[in-house]
Formats: structure tokens, sequence, C-alpha cells
């Protein structure tokens, strides 16, 4: 078997098919380029998408701790008088005390407590021992 | 038809205006080329039309990146090439009767193609040929049909010239001994 070049090989065509291939293949080459933007738009859209969704839910994950209620006065306060039952003066009356506590007032106090105990009947000498 | 050289034609390529002329022109001088190229790999005329047309496509994909650094017709077998290939993959896969093996189905196809024209002796070389492993077949219809030298086809396959060589003398013992037996 020696190489003499090119050969028949018996394969034939449909007739006229080579003349209008070039014009079946332009129109699939047309069409694929209108379907390859779309297809693109649409990956674009997809990921803009996902990203958007993902930042939204990590800032969520992020700033959820930061939007907890924290234990200050004001929302202790709060608490106190959506759940509770306590007398709204009383109330601010206890916190006002808290914050306004003076020396004087604490002496004040000490009198108050050692006047109480002698009419209690308790020995002058002991109470001069505890203060 | 205006006979135009393969770098005329790359150069009407890159203008937009002219982009579309420039690949029909392609298309016209290299068709009949590929199509037979094809047709001997997958035998029947649809699907060598279809494995074309695909070629083609792909064609004017890349032909804007193309930069001449190998001949045209080099890079247009190449992409025929593995466009076939795949194809033959593909079908492998997915036969319909899949005991009785792939090229069994071609050699059906090639006694019953309304679109061979080759007397006996042709259809068995073709048959015998479907014996072959892929790559032996593809060299030997590339050497024996085309006339192609191992130089060029080492640049199609990237393969060596050696490697080439032994191919297509194994392909026609084998063939010989193919004719021989039927």
């Amino acid at each position: 078997m020696k190489d003499r070049g090119k050969k028949e090989d018996g394969f034939r065509v449909p007739e006229g098919y080579f003349e209008v291939l070039p014009g079946r293949i332009m129109e699939r080459v047309r069409q694929e380029r209108t379907a390859v933007p779309l297809r693109r738009r649409f990956y674009r859209v997809a990921v803009a998408a996902a990203v958007a969704l993902f930042l939204a839910g990590g800032t969520w994950f992020a700033t959820r701790e930061a939007f907890a209620p924290s234990p200050t006065e004001q929302g202790l306060q709060a608490y106190i008088l959506n759940n509770e039952e306590v007398d709204e003066i009383l109330l601010y009356d206890f916190l006002e005390q808290e914050e306004e506590i003076t020396p004087d007032e604490k002496n004040g106090d000490e009198d108050a407590l050692i006047s109480y105990l002698l009419t209690e009947g308790v020995d002058e000498n002991m109470i001069t021992e505890l203060y | 038809m205006e006979s135009y050289s393969d770098q005329e034609l790359l150069d009407l390529f890159t203008d937009p205006v002219q982009r579309e002329r420039a690949f029909t022109l392609i298309v016209e001088k290299y068709q009949r080329r590929l199509y037979h190229h094809i047709r001997r790999l997958v035998i029947s005329h649809e699907d060598a039309d279809d494995v074309l047309q695909n070629t083609f496509v792909k064609v004017w994909k890349g032909l804007g990146r193309f930069r001449g650094g190998s001949e045209l017709f080099t890079w247009l077998y190449r992409i025929a090439t593995n466009e076939a290939l795949n194809f033959l993959k593909r079908e492998r896969k997915n036969l319909f009767r899949p005991w009785e093996g792939y090229e069994r189905q071609l050699e059906e196809t090639l006694e019953s193609d309304e679109h061979f024209s080759g007397d006996t002796i042709l259809k068995r070389l073709h048959k015998a040929l479907l014996r072959l492993p892929e790559k032996q077949r593809l060299v030997f219809n590339l050497r024996y049909f085309e006339g192609m030298r191992y130089e060029e086809m080492s640049r199609i396959l990237g393969t060596t010239e050696g490697a080439l060589k032994a191919s297509y003398h194994h392909a026609v013992k084998k063939v010989e001994s193919y004719l021989r037996e039927d």
C-alpha cells in the first residue's frame, strides 16, 4: 500500500449541500451571537443578586449582637415598667436616691438609727462602742 | 469565486465591516476538505454535517484571537479533529445497543449509507479502518486519503513525526491483514 497523494473516499453529500452550507453556518453564528449576550446578562444579574444576598446576610449576622438591648438604666426602667407591676413614682424615687446619696445624708441616717436604738432601750455605751 | 490567501482572509476578518464576508470565504475555501476529514471519522452524512457546523462556529469564536502562529489550515484541521473525536466519544457513551459496540453500528451506517458511492473494495477498506484504534484510523485517513505530509500531521495532532510514521505503519499492516481475512 503506497501513498499516492489524495484519494477518493467514496463519500458523497446531498445535492447543493456545499452551496447552502456557508449560509447555514452564518445563520448559526448570528443566533449564537444574540444568545450569548442574553446568557451573559442572566449570569451577571444572578451573580449580583447572590453578592447582594451574601452582603445583606453578613451585615445582619455581624450587627445582630449590636442591636440586642443592653442592660442600661433606661432599658432596665423600660423593662420593669413594661413587665412588672411596679409603681412608677417609687421607682424614680429609688433611682434618684441611689444617685444623690451624700455623706451628710449618710450621717443623718446614722443619727436616726442611734435615736431609734436609744428609744428601744439599747444601752448607750454599747451604741457608742458600735459607732 | 475570488481567490484569497489565508493571510488576506485573516486581514479581512479584522475589519468589523468585512468580518462576515471574510468568514464566509473561509468556510467556502475549507468546507469540502474539512467535511471529508470529519465524514471519514463519523461515517454518516448527518453527523458529519453537525460536527462540521460546530467546527465552523468554534472557528468564528476563536478567529479573532488567532494570531497566525500556525497556518490557518492546520488550526482548522485541529478544531475539526477535536470536534469529531469528541463526537465519537459522546456517541460511544450513549450507545443505543451497547452490547454490539460502536464500530459495529458505524459499519451498519456505512452499509446502508445512500451518500456512499464507493465500490465494494472501498467499502471493505472503510470497514477495515473501523476496526483500527481511533488514532491509527485518523493517521491512516490523513496520510492515505489526503496525502498529508507527516510534518503537517504532526502540527495538527501534536504528535512527533516518528510516532505518526509508526501509527501509519501499524495501521497499514492491520488493514492488509483484515482485507486478507474477509
